[in-house]
């Protein structure tokens, strides 16, 4: 046979709110002893979870520490069904009676309705099977010492980098590079580098004919040049295109971190030194920032900028005695 | 007072004075509701219900011969409805439903940023069609519509194949195994569905992962009611509170660490088509240290976690209960206990798409809904029944039923950008559009009658020299094909559209013919279902 919707003649959308208005003639106690209309279908299956996760366990999750949690209590949690059962009548006088939580409020009056006819029904059901995942570790692992040094000829910069590139701090990967410029006031050129390993040994040496173009006022849309590449005691010249650096260099970034206690600012100009977008972390130890550059070319960043630098807005980082951190955050 | 309610009161008076002696009590009220059970038993149906259910399951009308059948004998319905839920126009009908959720179909072609890619129309449709593609091949390979979010396979096509790079085996639409890095989630790791939803600057895949969240879970954060005490406008302040301001606090908790999986999408405009959509290892690197991913509090690495854990979510059931519902019965809301039962049945199938959708079919309120406006793909696969393979016929334009945002939106859909959400009602735009199907279909007819008979396309049933029976036999034929009603030459509406025919062959044979053509294309019941 099949179904009218409809059927279920009285349902609790009105039953309930009558049943609530007549507790409240009859006596004002205890609101857990709300007289409510149970049924086997609400279950923690079919309520309480979904209400759960809905509005409640992006702060009261068992696997969230101390910083995550909002303010929410470190015992109260209502991610397993055993947690929410357990606190299944707190969480009923919270969300529904007190509607102090969650705090912004945003519960639609049936989920309402229907919590609380889970949580005063004896918050029914049973643990559901859940993925399990275990979160990586997320280190700071990618730092990068930069510094800028005036070079051997007129207009010639070396931008001196230690990079430690073996995702953590160990030093036993990391590498010295030395990137060589030319700057005036019209363009920056990149003209190669060089990289060591921290005992000294040469790993690589790379150097472009023509100079790639950085910054330019009128930017070559489509740079071909020759690479001449040194690494392992092997020499070999490559044709190389490098499309859209222009794009990619053509906004300066200055990034601001207090450590611990605020969020990091960065601020972005484009090569007119106009005001192009800003971005605040949202994290308290590393900095992030990504976006589209002027010509929508994907671009993002994460840095460090010693206190030195804070509201420096010069062209950054081609100015010699500059010098700066670079920290990655990523996956170990 | 009624008795129920006074007992109801007199009940909870006395359930107030009860000693708890310091302890929670449990109160039960004796009365219970109960969600009945759904079944797939559909008593004294309807031909209205056998012309809606053939639409909404294979997005044609029944055939003749099928209308027919079901005249000599309706007990036959169950078994119709099992042949047309085997039948593959039932996964690409039911993918075309969530187009009203991706809505990708036609957007492709209105988008500024792929101009520069000189896209042909097949291959915008093509890649406007590959999100509907993962729901389509689920469907045809009858895997669970799980997934549809933790599927491991990727749709291509030849004509996707040759932008995207893929090696295919066959022709048409199939599942591929991913060559190269991808996201192993379903739909979620399509590589034409975040070009779509798009990352926005400031948002930091916000939207993204409200649209996961609204697709698959129902849960739309932008739907639920908060109030602010916020008069800050700067992005700065903004993204402080959202950290601290409790209101900001009871969304984004969750949502935000759901958004940080969506971060390894690229989003450059200057790309080639083929990266636009795929994941970038450059951007995992950066995204990892903004917030860390999670699953309303269950710590999440990468999408294919969100896809299981998604998978697994009760809130997943009914949500996919409660679409599909909305796709068939829009106007008649389902009562949220007959969700969680036909949630429970749904799972307990191991999401058998087709065992929920003949659920629906087989109820009440879908039999006894008002009557819809076709949806275009509905409306050109009834014109498809009209002739043989009339929207591929020579100078036809009517593809553009489908394909065309602009003529989408005047038969009352979507057109993927602008229009989001269909026209129930039956508008002036109906009207002038079908004056243009007639002028279409007149157009065909015009060759027709230049051709013959076994190479016609709209007058199959007569020869160049029509007699009364063949006249009547192909009045017959599309009276049934767009109106879905079994007719006999007998029929007084027959009879009336041939005395029309006969008085106008006189003058033209080809007027004739369009004439009574757009009487039964202008009919009402041509658009209805």
């Amino acid at each position: 046979m099949g179904y009218r919707v409809g059927d279920f003649g009285a349902r609790p959308k009105d039953g309930v709110a009558m049943m609530v208005l007549l507790w409240l003639l009859s006596c004002d106690e205890d609101p857990t002893q709300l007289p409510v209309e149970c049924s086997d279908a609400i279950t923690y299956e079919t309520v309480g979870q979904p209400f759960l996760r809905n509005y409640c366990t992006g702060c009261h999750a068992s696997s969230l520490p101390v910083g995550k949690r909002y303010g929410a209590p470190l015992a109260v949690n209502l991610d397993t069904f055993s947690g929410a059962k357990q606190y299944s009548l707190r969480s009923y006088v919270r969300a529904v009676h007190l509607q102090d939580m969650p705090a912004g409020g945003g519960v639609s009056e049936i989920d309402r309705q229907r919590f609380t006819q889970w949580a005063l029904c004896g918050a029914i059901g049973a643990e559901i099977e859940t993925p399990t995942v275990e979160a990586l570790d997320r280190v700071t692992s990618f730092v990068i010492y930069s510094s800028v040094v005036a070079g051997d000829s007129e207009g010639e910069v070396i931008l001196r980098r230690i990079v430690d590139d073996n995702r953590a701090f160990s030093t036993e990967e990391s590498l010295l590079r030395e990137e060589r410029y030319t700057v005036d006031e019209e363009s920056v050129l990149f003209l190669g580098y060089q990289e060591w390993d921290l005992d000294g040994q040469e790993v690589s040496r790379v150097s472009w004919e023509p100079a790639l173009v950085v910054v330019a006022s009128s930017f070559p849309t489509d740079q071909i040049v020759d690479a001449t590449i040194e690494m392992d005691g092997v020499e070999w010249t490559e044709e190389q295109d490098w499309m859209g650096i222009q794009d990619f260099q053509g906004l300066w970034e200055i990034d601001i971190h207090e450590r611990d206690l605020m969020p990091l600012n960065t601020q972005l100009w484009n090569l007119d030194g106009e005001e192009w977008g800003w971005r605040t972390s949202t994290t308290v130890v590393l900095s992030s920032a990504y976006g589209n550059t002027v010509s929508d070319l994907s671009w993002e960043s994460q840095q460090f900028v010693g206190p030195n630098l804070l509201n420096v807005t010069e062209p950054f980082p081609l100015n010699t005695n500059m010098e700066w951190v670079d920290l990655w955050m990523e996956e170990r | 007072m009624t008795p129920t309610l006074f007992s109801i009161f007199l009940w909870s008076s006395l359930s107030c004075q009860s000693d708890t002696g310091g302890q929670v009590q449990i109160v039960r009220n004796t009365s219970t509701e109960v969600a009945e059970a759904w079944d797939t038993t559909i008593e004294e149906p309807d031909s209205t219900w056998f012309a809606r259910a053939s639409l909404d399951i294979r997005g044609h009308r029944p055939s003749p011969s099928e209308l027919a059948d079901w005249a000599a004998d309706p007990s036959l319905a169950d078994d119709f409805l099992d042949n047309w839920l085997s039948d593959p126009a039932f996964a690409h009908q039911f993918a075309w439903y969530w187009n009203d959720v991706f809505h990708t179909a036609v957007w492709i072609g209105q988008a500024e940023k792929f101009q520069r890619f000189l896209l042909s129309s097949e291959e915008q449709r093509t890649i406007g069609w590959e999100p509907m593609a993962f729901i389509e091949q689920t469907l045809l390979e009858y895997q669970p519509f799980t997934d549809v979010v933790e599927g491991s396979q990727l749709p291509s096509n030849p004509v996707f194949a040759e932008i995207f790079g893929d090696t295919l085996d066959e022709e048409g639409w199939q599942w591929i195994e991913p060559t190269r890095e991808h996201v192993a989630a379903g739909v979620m790791g399509s590589r034409v569905l975040w070009m779509r939803q798009y990352v926005d600057f400031l948002n930091h895949n916000r939207a993204r992962a409200n649209f996961v969240t609204s697709s698959f879970l129902c849960m739309d954060y932008l739907e639920r009611e908060v109030t602010f005490d916020f008069s800050e406008i700067s992005l700065d302040a903004i993204e402080s509170a959202i950290l601290t301001q409790p209101e900001c606090v009871a969304c984004h908790s969750s949502l935000d660490p759901l958004a940080s999986v969506f971060g390894t999408f690229q989003d450059g405009v200057n790309l080639h088509l083929d990266q636009m959509g795929m994941p970038s290892t450059f951007k995992e690197r950066w995204y990892a240290g903004w917030r860390e991913p999670g699953y309303f509090g269950l710590p999440m690495n990468t999408m294919s976690d969100l896809g299981a854990y998604i998978a697994s979510d009760s809130r997943f059931a009914q949500c996919m209960v409660t679409r599909t519902w909305e796709f068939m019965v829009p106007e008649t809301s389902l009562d949220d206990l007959d969700v969680f039962t036909l949630a429970s049945q749904f799972t307990e199938s191991d999401y058998d798409m087709r065992d929920l959708v003949k659920r629906v079919v087989t109820s009440e309120a879908y039999q006894h809904q008002s009557h819809r406006i076709l949806r275009p793909e509905q409306l050109l696969g009834t014109l498809e029944w009209l002739g043989v393979d009339i929207t591929t016929a020579e100078g036809s334009e009517l593809a553009e039923i489908l394909w065309s945002p602009e003529r989408r939106v005047m038969f009352g859909s979507t057109d993927d950008v602008g229009v989001l959400s269909s026209n129930a009602s039956f508008t002036v735009g109906h009207h002038v559009q079908l004056e243009w199907v007639s002028s279409q279909l007149t157009e065909i007819l015009s060759q027709d009658l230049t051709r013959q008979q076994e190479r016609r396309v709209l007058l199959t049933k007569v020869g160049n020299d029509p007699h009364d029976e063949s006249v009547l036999a192909q009045l017959v034929h599309w009276k049934q094909s767009l109106h879905s009603e079994y007719v006999t030459e007998s029929d007084e509406s027959i009879q009336t559209l041939f005395e029309i025919w006969s008085q106008l062959a006189t003058e033209s044979e080809l007027k004739a013919w369009a004439t009574v053509l757009a009487i039964l294309v202008h009919d009402p019941k041509m658009v209805l279902r």
